[in-house]
C-alpha cells in the first residue's frame, strides 16, 4: 500500500509530532494577516529551503502538487475577477505554503506518533463514552489513505484509458466508490485479524508467556 | 464421492466465539492474507509489526522491544525503520507473516500467501514457515508447495473431496484436471 512517508531519517522525523502540528497551526495563524507579496515570495522560499533541509526523497514529493494546479487556476481567476491579481496571488501562495508544509509533516511523521500526538484532543469525547485513542486512530487512518486513494484513481483512469475511454471520466465514480468501499473492509480485515484497535488499558489481555 | 463437512460442528462453534472476540482470535489464529497490501496498515515497518502487540496488551517499549528482537532473528534489524512501501513484495509478505508470528498465535493460516512471488522468495519464505512450532494450514494452487505437508485437502463445490497424503491427492487432483481439459 502506498504511503507518503519516508523513511530516509532527517532532523524533521526527530521532531516531535505534536510540536510539527503546532508549529504548523502557529504559522498558519501567522500568515494570515500577511498582505504583502513579497512577505508570502519569502515565506515560499523558506519552505522550499526546509524541504531541501530534508532531503532529495522530500522534494521530489513536491511533484504531488501538480494536481492542484487546475484548481489553483480556477481560483486565481475567480479571484483576479473579484479582488484582483495581486490578492489572489497572496491567497493562493498562502494556501500553497500551508499544503506543502502539512504534506512536510505527514512525509516525515510515522502514525503512531501521529496518534499520540492528537490522541489528547479527544479526550473530552470521554464524557460520551467514546474512546479517544479509536477516534484518533480513525482520523490518522483518513489521512494515511489519501494516498492510497489517490492510487486507486490513478489505477482507474489507466484502465479507462486503456480500453479508449473518453472525457466522461465522471463515470468513473462508481467504480471508484466500490473500490473504495472494498479498501475499507479489507483494512477492516485487517484490523480485526490482529486484534482489533487497542482500547484503554483495563482491557488487556493476559499473554501467556509459556507459550 | 463427496465426504463430509469440512468443518466439524465444534471447530464450527470455536470460530463463531472466536470472530466475536478479535483479541481472542489474534492470539489463536494468525491469518496472512493473499495480498500483501490488503493486510498492511502501517507506514513503517515498526509499526506494522508492534500493532498487533499493543492490540494484546504491551507498553509501547515492550512491543518495540519485541519487534527489534523477531527482526533480529530473521536477520532484518535494519527494517524497523524502513517505509514498507519500498521494499518487494517478497519482503512485504515477510513482514505481514513476521507482524503476526510476533502475537504468537497457535495456528497460522495463510491464504494463498506467495501467489504474487518469485520462485526464490517463495522457496525462502517455505524454508522459514518449516522451522515454525506453529500448525501451518495454507490455501494453495501451487501445487509443489502443498507437496511437503503433512496432510492435503481437496475441496470442491464447498465440501471436502478428498483428504490424505498430499503424493496421493496431488496424483489424483493432476489426473482430474487432465481429463477435464479436452
Amino acid at each position: 500500500m502506498i504511503s507518503l512517508y519516508i523513511s530516509h531519517p532527517s532532523w524533521m522525523h526527530r521532531v516531535p509530532a505534536g510540536l510539527k502540528l503546532l508549529s504548523l497551526m502557529l504559522i498558519s495563524i501567522t500568515l494570515f494577516p500577511v498582505t504583502y507579496l513579497w512577505g508570502m515570495v519569502i515565506a515560499l522560499t523558506l519552505t522550499l529551503a526546509l524541504y531541501a533541509s530534508v532531503g532529495k526523497p522530500a522534494l521530489l514529493q513536491l511533484r504531488l502538487l501538480t494536481p492542484l494546479a487546475p484548481l489553483f487556476l480556477v481560483i486565481f481567476l475567480m479571484q483576479s475577477w473579484s479582488v484582483g491579481w495581486l490578492e489572489a496571488s497572496i491567497l493562493l501562495l498562502r494556501m500553497l505554503i500551508l499544503i506543502m508544509l502539512a504534506n512536510l509533516i505527514t512525509l516525515t511523521t510515522r502514525m503512531d506518533d501521529m496518534m499520540s500526538a492528537i490522541t489528547p484532543l479527544f479526550v473530552p469525547l470521554r464524557i460520551f463514552q467514546i474512546d479517544p485513542k479509536r477516534i484518533a486512530f480513525a482520523v490518522t487512518l483518513l489521512i494515511r489513505f489519501v494516498p492510497v486513494l489517490m492510487a486507486v484513481i490513478q489505477h482507474l483512469m489507466e484502465a479507462w484509458r486503456a480500453r479508449g475511454g473518453k472525457k466522461q471520466i465522471w463515470k468513473l465514480a462508481i467504480p471508484l466508490t466500490i473500490q473504495s468501499i472494498r479498501l475499507s473492509d479489507h483494512v477492516a480485515e485487517a484490523l480485526a485479524a490482529r486484534g482489533g484497535i487497542s482500547a484503554s488499558p483495563k482491557t488487556r489481555v493476559v499473554h501467556d508467556e509459556s507459550r | 464421492m463427496g465426504c463430509c463437512n469440512p468443518i466439524p460442528e465444534k471447530l464450527m462453534s470455536m470460530a463463531k466465539a472466536l470472530q466475536l472476540d478479535h483479541k481472542k482470535m489474534s492470539a489463536e489464529v494468525g491469518f496472512i492474507f493473499q495480498n500483501p497490501d490488503h493486510q498492511i496498515i502501517f507506514p513503517t515497518v515498526e509499526e506494522e509489526i508492534s500493532f498487533g502487540l499493543l492490540n494484546q496488551g504491551f507498553s509501547k517499549q515492550e512491543a518495540k522491544a519485541r519487534v527489534i528482537s523477531i527482526l533480529a532473528e530473521h536477520h532484518r534489524t535494519d527494517w524497523a525503520t524502513k517505509a514498507i512501501h519500498s521494499l518487494s513484495d517478497g519482503q512485504k509478505q515477510l513482514v505481514c507473516i513476521l507482524a503476526v508470528l510476533v502475537m504468537q498465535p497457535k495456528v497460522l493460516i495463510l491464504d494463498e500467501p506467495f501467489s504474487a512471488l518469485d520462485l526464490v522468495t517463495r522457496y525462502q519464505l517455505l524454508d522459514l514457515l518449516a522451522t515454525l512450532p506453529q500448525q501451518i494450514i495454507m490455501i494453495s494452487h501451487e501445487l509443489e508447495t502443498l507437496e511437503n505437508f503433512e496432510r492435503l485437502l481437496w475441496l470442491d463445490k464447498g465440501t471436502v473431496f478428498r483428504d490424505g497424503k498430499p503424493r496421493e491427492v496431488l496424483d489424483e487432483y493432476i489426473a482430474t484436471a487432465r481429463e477435464f481439459r479436452a
